[in-house]
């Protein structure tokens, strides 16, 4: 007779060696995303044609490209040929992507790719600074968009938005990458111009506050910080329910809505680089004007009005906060909050924008906002073509078609006369249609079939495709704002410095000084009295100096008077 | 005398003959592991020389430039590794401190409760939250934590502990508190079973003996219970020694945001941000490289510490 655990043990041996053959096979998969289903199939542009678009004559042959999108998560429920601009793309120049997205973190697969030595698709998109632009660039992974288009497509440099070429040129002299929400200055001036007194974005940050207790506290000027800090103290009085009484937005430099930053402006700073006249950049904390920005958030945070529930909220919690209406004031946009309310409008809504409260002894001619969402950001996500690319040609066809004024609107507003429309002003707005339908389902939903900001294709939203946006287009409280905001808005380009960092190690040096500064600045604002106030400033600069931020400075004025040499200004 | 000693010998082509011929059923159950071991622990380990040279993709591992110890003098003046290092072995100071003991005494306590299926139902109570993933459990904590809408804050004020919400994942000073919390929680009552299965070996008859000699139930625990299983514990003592600079990087990860950093950043998710992330795969081979020695180090000084100490051996 057989010994039943003998049995037992070979049965158990031969799962083990099955686990292994089927671990093993798994290893093998190909890593192709599934086809999604549904969605209309875009009808195919004829062979051999051509259209024209911005004065650029673009082929129509079909072609496909493949792609990477390293933007975790962005792929879900969206596929080309589901939304109506990408169905636009393809009828219009024939080009459909295929794309794989990120599925864990962004850099990290990418990285991965690249340390395996795996093909690359024709096209890949990414953060638009950092290691990884470098590394794939100074390691060979991505060409020249330059060279490429002198040979296949030499219109892609004609149609580049100026002083992008000058900005993100490398060293070698060549260009490998777009950037996204980047703008033509003197183009973004003459629709300046053109709109007389009305500012061309709605978007930018000021003082908001909470419209049911301002008029409740007999609607006082606030003119002054001082104005402001005393106006919390009167509220919280008035109403003790409110549990947030001023509410930052952001508290971080590279942030567009820094509250800090805000608060610094209105002591006459500007960006949180500095150019102390002498053509050489040094970091805001060595402005004495900062460290009074600071005081001032500081000394709320004193009287209470200002609280550590408020500094920790998450952006869950501050969207509800907004909602709720449980609060006196906060710094930054006023459709922060419309866009939580549905069919919000200047008369009906909880907010009222004011200007800027100003130190004292700064004048509001010395104010200086910057566009928030016109030209300031540009670069965040840069778009390569891979060196093993099998479609050149038809590659940076597609990139110039991308920053085609057509391609641009439609990618950002959907198609003309379905998503939006042109305005009177010659801008363009979102039609009501658009709006009830994301009303009803949401802006995901929305972006799924209309294909505004659609991540499958809307990689570079052109800086004038922003212009262009009416600002009474969404919520006409917005006009209200740009215009008072209008005068004091400044162009500035400082910001990119930070984008086009080479050195590996600059990169870390600024990647662990905002860490450092993101603590620092809560440290620093929630000191319970002056002294405390006075030794976790000291411990900041302190602590930056240790990191060599000296170097920082060099570089980021380095790289400041290479652009001049360019022929461009930082403003 | 010579003739016993010879049959004694190590006879490597008897031994090999025993292992594979006769027990091959055996073998063929350990090889995935040993296949397991050798791809994913000894295959990558040449790769450790990048953490000496300045990795590029397009060069590779070995065509890459030699820089010596240029990463590990980055180390020693970087602040983030410094933070990064104290938050790691503060936390698993704690950890053995507090959530190294509170198996035991669950174990002990477990043992105490006379009702098999009272203990049964505790026992499946206390280990059910082990197999929650620390992913969910990360995604619930903002949640139950909101200073708006969470009821953990709600809870808190009502019962008066609180009078203004607290934002738990943005206080730093927080973050161990939390994170021990939440592993007490997860992690209690799985590592209980094994000092269950310890003491379900010890001899009743110790028990009935003491009985009759008149101990009383907390000197039968003292003087047989903790005893019998001293052994376990110090060799799950060692194993823990050995992990002081490592973490719990899930945690670490999922909870860690800016406003907490100071506390939450440990040598793992620094690790992983430098090296996956921003592809800076030298240095963070540097990093894990010094870990790694560090950690065994650890191991081998808790291993001949306990040697000393007790009566019981080591793990070698």
């Amino acid at each position: 007779m057989r010994n039943p655990i003998t049995r037992v043990k070979k049965i158990a041996a031969l799962i083990m060696c099955l686990l292994l053959v089927a671990a093993a096979a798994g290893c093998n998969g190909d890593g192709t995303t599934p086809p999604v289903e549904g969605g209309t199939p875009a009808q195919e542009a004829p062979a051999g044609g051509t259209v024209t678009l911005s004065g650029v004559e673009f082929s129509t042959d079909p072609v496909t490209l493949t792609a990477y999108i390293d933007w975790p998560h962005s792929g879900e429920g969206y596929g080309w040929g589901q939304d109506m601009v990408s169905q636009w793309i393809t009828e219009t120049v024939g080009v459909t992507i295929d794309a794989t997205h990120a599925t864990t973190a962004t850099g990290e697969e990418l990285n991965l790719m690249l340390a395996s030595g795996e093909k690359l698709p024709d096209l890949i998109v990414t953060n638009g600074f950092g290691t990884i632009v470098n590394n794939l660039i100074r390691q060979g992974y991505v060409l020249p968009l330059d060279e490429v288009a002198k040979e296949y497509f030499p219109a892609f440099l004609d149609l580049l938005p100026g002083g992008l070429y000058e900005v993100f040129q490398e060293d070698d002299g060549h260009l490998y990458r777009t950037a996204d929400w980047f703008a033509d200055s003197e183009r973004i001036l003459e629709l300046v111009n053109s709109r007389e007194d009305k500012a061309i974005s709605g978007g930018d940050q000021t003082l908001c506050l909470n419209k049911k207790y301002y008029e409740q506290m007999g609607s006082p000027e606030i003119n002054t910080l001082d104005d402001l800090r005393q106006y919390l103290l009167d509220c919280r009085e008035k109403f003790p329910e409110v549990t947030s009484p001023f509410m930052p937005m952001r508290l971080m430099w590279d942030q567009a809505t820094d509250t800090i930053n805000f608060i610094y402006r209105c002591y006459g700073g500007q960006s949180w680089l500095w150019d102390d006249g002498s053509n050489t950049l040094q970091l805001c904390l060595r402005d004495p004007r900062y460290k009074e920005a600071m005081r001032f958030l500081n000394t709320l945070y004193q009287d209470g009005s200002l609280t550590d529930t408020t500094l920790g909220m998450s952006t869950e919690d501050q969207w509800t906060a907004l909602e709720t209406a449980n609060l006196f004031a906060y710094v930054g946009q006023d459709w922060e909050w419309f866009s939580k309310i549905v069919g919000g409008s200047e008369l009906s809504g909880p907010v009222l924008p004011v200007l800027a409260p100003m130190a004292e002894g700064v004048s509001r001619d010395d104010l200086k906002l910057r566009y928030n969402d016109i030209a300031n950001l540009g670069g965040n996500t840069a778009v390569f073509i891979s060196k093993d690319s099998e479609n050149v040609a038809r590659a940076i066809e597609y990139l110039a078609f991308e920053y085609s004024d057509e391609a641009a609107l439609n990618n950002r507003f959907g198609l003309e006369g379905v998503a939006f429309e042109y305005v009177e002003d010659g801008g363009v707005r979102w039609m009501q249609s658009l709006l009830d339908y994301q009303n009803e389902f949401g802006w995901s939903e929305m972006s799924k079939k209309y294909g505004p900001n659609n991540q499958t294709h809307s990689w570079f939203t052109t800086g004038y495709s922003m212009a262009m946006e009416s600002p009474t287009g969404i919520y006409p409280v917005k006009l209200y704002n740009a215009n008072l905001v209008a005068p004091y808005l400044k162009n500035e380009r400082l910001f990119d410095l930070s984008k086009t960092i080479k050195d590996d190690d600059v990169r870390m040096k600024y990647d662990q000084f905002m860490q450092l500064t993101g603590e620092a600045q809560i440290a620093i604002i929630t000191a319970d009295d002056d002294a405390e106030f006075e030794a976790e400033f000291a411990n900041f600069v302190s602590q930056a100096e240790a990191l060599d931020i000296k170097s920082l400075e060099d570089y980021y004025t380095a790289n400041y008077i290479k652009w001049q040499g360019r022929g461009f200004t930082a403003e | 005398m010579k003739k016993e000693k010879k049959a004694n010998k190590f006879n490597l082509k008897e031994n090999l003959k025993y292992a594979v011929v006769r027990q091959w059923d055996l073998q063929l159950m350990v090889l995935p592991a040993i296949i397991v071991l050798i791809i994913f622990a000894y295959g990558p380990m040449p790769g450790i020389i990048i953490a000496f040279k300045d990795y590029t993709f397009n060069k590779g591992i070995f065509g890459s430039d030699w820089v010596g110890l240029k990463h590990f003098r980055s180390i020693l003046t970087d602040i983030f590794v410094h933070r990064s290092l104290f938050n790691s072995v503060g936390l698993s100071l704690f950890r053995m401190a507090l959530l190294f003991p509170a198996p035991i005494i669950l174990a002990l306590l477990f043992n105490e409760v006379r009702s098999s299926k009272l203990r049964r139902f505790f026992q499946t109570v206390s280990y059910y939250p082990y197999f929650v993933s620390w992913a969910v459990v990360c995604a619930v904590v903002p949640i139950w934590t909101s200073t708006q809408t969470g009821w953990v804050n709600a809870f808190l004020q009502t019962i008066g502990l609180i009078k203004e919400p607290i934002s738990f994942l943005s206080e730093a000073n927080m973050f161990w508190g939390i994170t021990l919390m939440l592993e007490l929680w997860k992690g209690i009552g799985f590592s209980a079973i094994i000092y269950i299965a310890a003491i379900s070996g010890i001899d009743q008859e110790q028990y009935e003996a003491a009985i009759i000699d008149g101990a009383s139930r907390f000197q039968r625990i003292r003087l047989i219970t903790i005893p019998s299983i001293a052994g376990t514990i110090s060799l799950l003592f060692i194993l823990q020694i050995s992990g002081i600079i490592g973490g719990n990087f899930d945690v670490s990860y999922m909870l860690g945001n800016p406003s907490n950093a100071s506390r939450s950043m440990i040598l793992q998710s620094y690790t992983y941000d430098v090296g996956l992330l921003d592809g800076r795969f030298s240095y963070a081979a540097a990093v894990g490289l010094l870990t790694s020695i560090t950690g065994m180090i650890l191991l081998l000084g808790g291993n001949f510490i306990v040697k000393r100490l007790t009566k019981h051996s080591g793990l070698f």
